[in-house]
């Protein structure tokens, strides 16, 4: 008897024969007025490495948590063997052998391998004290099979990255999965251990065990699956045989449209405001070399995790270098903090409006002075009054809509906050802007406002860097674009040389990265 | 773009509504209104059960008695607002209650005697203010070893209770201004000095910027550590003057005198609608919440209800009026 068999005995689940795996046909989700998913289709078959490709939001990770029980959809029919209902739990994901192995590990670092993979299958005595063997023998044969070579007594917290994942996709075995969904798996790991991961995937594959597998590595997708399938927009745009496609023919249909995008009129540039030469942070950064004038606005794309905001990060003093110079207005400049930078001249408006930018219990006045109250120079007592007025200037200027100075931040619609953050640092008068996302939750028409501040901040000289995943919004403001990818520079592009399609070869690497920017090794 | 909506707000604005600076919206002033309600109750019931009790001189009565819980109270507003906690100060006031008398029986001047009990109790403050900003450990849990420690250091300095303390001290603690107790005075002047600071000042504002978010404070340039680190010595300092009030009135120094004040502080803070969750409340809150603990030991008394009763309903006074306030957060 193999160990597979074995597995799927012992929890009551015999083989699938024949048929689909996993059909999900019309799914459709929504968050607010956004179209996550809209009659989203995958067809799974027994057995098959089933990759799945798409740009940042085009839908993925929505259709791999409605999989994984952890969201209803709005509508839709799953199938998944014999069972098909319209939303699955995760008690019922684990009944019909399906398992997802996410970006984020989700085992509990203080318990030892073998309590990890039983976790919530423990066998007891009376339902309440654990038996002594711990199910140890089964546990090892899971191990076996993922090619672990550890005690399944040691602490999850002593495994690397790349073993702990190894463990998660044993407990998926041990539970019998028929079906594995692996989100980014090699993201975490190594080349060699990428290499084990792979072999692992065409093993259990050729052991009937299906495998979805989202990627954004191109030719590792195409090399690995059976069947690929690109989504944009939440739907699937196509599914083929993966030996039909090329990385080119996958990132054409994941951007399906040439739009005409418009081009900022042509600045002209002042002088080397902030530099950085070879800019590096442990496994994040990569030899980052960046020179950003007065006037200008420099776009910075790549994906999801790609360094982008880490980036911002350690220009704004957040986060530490660990190896390269940066120089501000000429000068050596190594912030040890925010509050550094900030007296030097350099703002952040970060992602994450909730918890990074706003104070939402504090009032619209109090989130705008807070970098630089009007206050008297000893012991700092704020001029209230003053205050007021400060604020209330800038929510005219930035038509701040339905706000008063007094109102908390936290009843102004999304765009209007994403204002208040951007006042804050007009405001301060920072001469180095960061903007990471700026347009991201904001309606169409703040956000075209948005732009307009970005720009008109260019005009007054000051070196802006905008982020964003959005490249008509990059392209409507930026003067030239980088593209990042695994922490280094892979290229720059400027004019016409903007288009989707080039930012994500780029950003996917189906091309080699441009000479330029290309680290020292 | 239309030019309405630029109208409208241009409207809005001529209109100059004086909001308060702090922003407080309708649904703050309810559960103030509430707490308000629950103490004009209080004192209504009270007052048909006791002659004495609406007198000028039982509420200076109560002002006194809750003089050292109001400023210990004050600190700790300070210090939850910005997500902080300190549990030691009740085993700080101790300590430093302790230092206090122990320097003063030692023959010493008075004046080397308050120095030596608020360099302890600021010290204290300091030492609590740097864990907690340099450990990821929660303060609650770092504050409640300390608390331990300190009692055990009050403790070494004395087992029993140090009395004789020098007439002169005595007396201080007697004077009275514009007929209040200098306890009341000073009380009053800690309320109002933690007011300000918290309303008009850019500390303040740090406060509640690291109480609201941390990550947010620390990326618009706030010093997270300096704050927090100066936060809690300020808290400490408290301490210290709320021993030597307590000293003064008692007119002795104990090792436990201090026990279960964190608690009431708390509670009184929390009854004011300040949240464990930081980033809101304030010292009028906090000066209703004093208000009720006092006003309800007091009526008790009054109505002559054994003090095993009291803590019930103290309790369930307590219990009422933050559960009363939940819609605020």
């Amino acid at each position: 008897m193999t160990s597979n068999q074995h597995a799927a005995q012992f929890n009551g689940f015999l083989p699938q024969a024949a048929g689909i795996a996993l059909s999900a046909t019309g799914i459709c989700r929504h968050f607010g007025a956004t179209q996550a998913l809209d009659q989203m289709e995958l067809q799974v078959l027994p057995g098959e490495v089933h990759g799945l490709v798409g740009a940042n939001g085009a839908g993925k990770s929505t259709l791999v948590k409605i999989l994984s029980g952890a969201l209803k959809p709005d509508s839709g029919t799953i199938t998944v063997g014999g069972w098909h209902g319209e939303s699955l739990t995760p008690r019922r994901v684990q009944q019909l052998g399906l398992a997802t192995i996410f970006q984020e590990r989700s085992l509990a670092p203080n318990l030892t391998v073998v309590e990890n993979i039983v976790l919530g299958r423990e066998r007891t005595i009376a339902g309440l004290f654990l038996t002594p063997d711990h199910q140890q023998h089964d546990v090892e044969d899971v191990l076996r099979r993922v090619g672990l070579n550890v005690s399944p007594m040691t602490p999850l917290s002593q495994l690397s990255p790349a073993a702990q994942q190894l463990v998660e996709i044993a407990k998926a075995l041990y539970r019998g999965a028929r079906l594995i969904i692996m989100d980014e798996p090699t993201a975490v790991l190594g080349a060699a251990e990428t290499i084990r991961l792979l072999e692992l995937v065409r093993d259990l594959s050729s052991k009937g065990v299906a495998v979805v597998y989202i990627s954004h590595h191109l030719h590792e997708t195409l090399a690995l699956s059976d069947r690929v399938t690109v989504m944009r927009e939440g739907r699937a745009v196509l599914t083929a045989p993966s030996n039909s496609m090329t990385p080119q023919t996958l990132v054409e249909a994941m951007i399906g449209r040439h739009v005409a995008l418009a081009r900022p009129t042509q600045l002209k540039l002042g002088d080397v405001v902030f530099s950085a030469r070879a800019l590096g942070q442990g496994r994040r950064l990569f030899g980052i070399n960046l020179d950003l004038r007065a006037g200008e606005i420099v776009g910075l794309t790549g994906l999801v995790g790609s360094g982008r905001s880490r980036l911002a990060r350690v220009i704004f003093g957040a986060e530490q270098p660990d190896s390269g110079e940066m120089f501000l207005f000429g000068k050596p400049y190594h912030p040890a903090s925010p509050a550094e930078a900030i007296t030097l001249g350099v703002g952040l408006v970060p992602e994450d409006r909730k918890t990074e930018s706003l104070l939402q219990q504090m009032t619209v006045a109090q989130n705008v002075t807070l970098t630089r109250m009007p206050a008297t120079p000893y012991c700092g007592f704020i001029r209230l009054g003053e205050e007021q007025r400060t604020a209330m200037a800038w929510v005219k200027r930035l038509k701040i809509r339905s706000a008063l100075p007094g109102f908390p931040v936290s009843t102004l619609s999304g765009g209007n906050q994403q204002k208040v953050a951007i006042a804050r640092w007009l405001h301060t008068k920072a001469r180095l802007m960061i903007f990471d996302e700026p347009g991201q939750g904001v309606d169409i028409g703040a956000k075209e406002e948005i732009l307009q501040t970005i720009g008109a901040l260019a005009g007054d000289d000051c070196a802006v860097l905008v982020i964003s995943s959005d490249l008509e919004e990059l392209t409507q403001v930026a003067n030239r674009v980088l593209v990042l990818r695994q922490g280094r520079i892979a290229g720059e592009l400027t004019g016409a040389e903007v288009t989707e399609q080039r930012v994500l070869e780029l950003a996917m690497g189906t091309t080699l990265p441009v000479s330029m920017d290309e680290p020292v090794a | 773009m239309t030019s309405n909506p630029e109208n409208a707000v241009g409207a809005r604005t001529n209109v100059k509504p004086r909001l308060p600076a702090l922003g407080r919206t309708v649904r703050v002033y309810r559960s103030r209104i509430a707490l308000a309600s629950v103490i004009l109750l209080l004192i209504a019931i009270t007052a048909t059960q006791s002659s004495v009790f609406l007198t000028v001189h039982n509420f200076v009565n109560v002002a006194s008695q809750v003089a050292v819980l109001g400023v210990l109270a004050s600190g700790t507003t300070l210090l939850m607002v910005s997500r902080g906690m300190d549990l030691s100060i009740g085993s700080s006031l101790s300590l430093s209650g302790m230092v206090l008398a122990f320097v003063m029986l030692q023959g010493a001047p008075i004046w080397l005697a308050i120095v030596a009990c608020l360099a302890v109790a600021a010290a204290v403050g300091a030492v609590n203010g740097t864990l907690a900003s340099y450990s990821p450990i929660h303060p609650f849990v770092i504050t409640l070893g300390v608390l331990t420690l300190l009692q055990g250091l009050a403790l070494l300095v004395s087992q029993t209770p140090l009395y004789g303390l020098p007439n002169e001290f005595i007396t201080w603690g007697r004077l009275k201004f514009l007929g209040l107790p200098i306890a009341v005075v000073v009380f009053a002047l800690v309320a109002l000095f933690c007011h300000i600071l918290l309303r008009a000042t850019k500390l303040g504002r740090w406060l509640y910027a690291i109480g609201g978010s941390e990550s947010a404070a620390h990326l618009a340039g706030v010093r997270i550590r300096t704050v927090k680190i100066g936060i809690y010595t300020l808290n400490g300092l408290l301490v210290g003057i709320g021993s030597i009030l307590l000293v003064s009135q008692i007119g002795s120094a104990g090792a436990t005198m201090g026990a279960g004040q964190e608690l009431s502080a708390i509670a009184a803070v929390a009854v004011g609608g300040t949240t464990l969750a930081g980033g809101k409340g304030d010292m009028i809150g906090t000066l209703l919440g004093v208000l009720l603990l006092g006003l309800i030991s007091n009526a008790l008394n009054l109505m002559s209800i054994s003090p095993n009763w009291q803590y019930v309903l103290q309790g369930l006074v307590i219990v009422t009026a933050v559960m009363a306030q939940r819609d605020a957060k």
